[in-house]
């Protein structure tokens, strides 16, 4: 649970780009296939398998695979609760980060926008150039880590807003801004 | 050349896929209460939450209905 101050409000939310979910369920999606090469490997090494007194095999491998698809579905599962409470969220008073690492490590931490120095982007490899995404640095003052979200959507676009935000926070026009979002 | 088929025989009692499938059941009762105490409480909302919850367990439950027919289709052939 995230609880803000009475006066607060979320700006925007950044999540990291569908590229990466989409990358970890598709290899969950090719394993879920493996499986169905199994009857025609052991067709080709003309080799046939039964179960003690039966011959029953596809019931065998029909529960195999569900067991199998199961487990990757439940797999799936972890994979997209942790890309979607993996997000950052800019308010008119901070930013926040919540890194869920994992089902059981989740990390929040708090920077407020009077500690931010410098924002920069940084868009790394082939693929993230044209799918545009990439890696959002926020420095701050003082001796606090940087903050880093990898692989948002258009960070470029980020930059721009995070830098909007603190203009207007450091003229003391960002409630005009909440406003016009409210 | 004459193309003999190879048979392996694997002896394999209905019981082991029962323990199997009981411990398969008790991973994913404990990974739903656990995926759905994170949905829950680490604010995932509104519409992304009910299709979720309802893509999770239709297709969850359907592996494990499935799971038991070939178990019993198994110990009836």
């Amino acid at each position: 649970m995230i609880d803000f101050r009475e006066n607060e409000h979320i700006l925007f939310e950044v999540r990291k780009h569908w590229f990466i979910i989409a990358t970890e369920l598709s290899i969950i999606t090719l394993l879920a296939f493996l499986p169905l090469l199994i009857p025609s490997i052991l067709e080709g090494l003309n080799l046939s398998i039964t179960f003690g007194e039966t011959e029953s095999f596809w019931s065998v491998f029909i529960f195999f695979y569900a067991f199998w698809l199961l487990i990757l579905w439940i797999i799936g599962f972890v994979f997209w609760t942790n890309y979607f409470l993996d997000v950052w969220v800019v308010t008119n008073e901070k930013i926040l980060d919540v890194e869920q690492v994992g089902l059981f490590s989740r990390e929040m931490s708090m920077l407020h926008l009077e500690k931010i120095q410098d924002v920069t982007v940084e868009v790394r490899g082939i693929v993230a150039t044209l799918m545009r995404f990439g890696d959002l640095h926020v420095q701050t003052a003082g001796q606090q880590r940087e903050f880093i979200i990898h692989n948002i959507p258009h960070p470029d676009k980020f930059a721009k807003k995070i830098n909007n935000i603190l203009m207007k926070h450091k003229d003391n026009t960002i409630n005009e801004l909440v406003k016009t979002l409210n | 050349m004459e193309n003999l088929e190879k048979i392996i025989n694997i002896p394999l009692p209905p019981e082991i896929l029962w323990i199997l499938f009981a411990g398969v059941v008790v991973f994913f009762l404990v990974m739903a209460f656990i995926l759905g105490h994170h949905w829950k409480y680490y604010g995932i909302k509104g519409n992304s939450k009910v299709f979720a919850r309802a893509l999770f367990w239709i297709i969850a439950v359907f592996l494990i209905v499935l799971m038991v027919s070939a178990i019993l289709f198994f110990e009836t052939t």
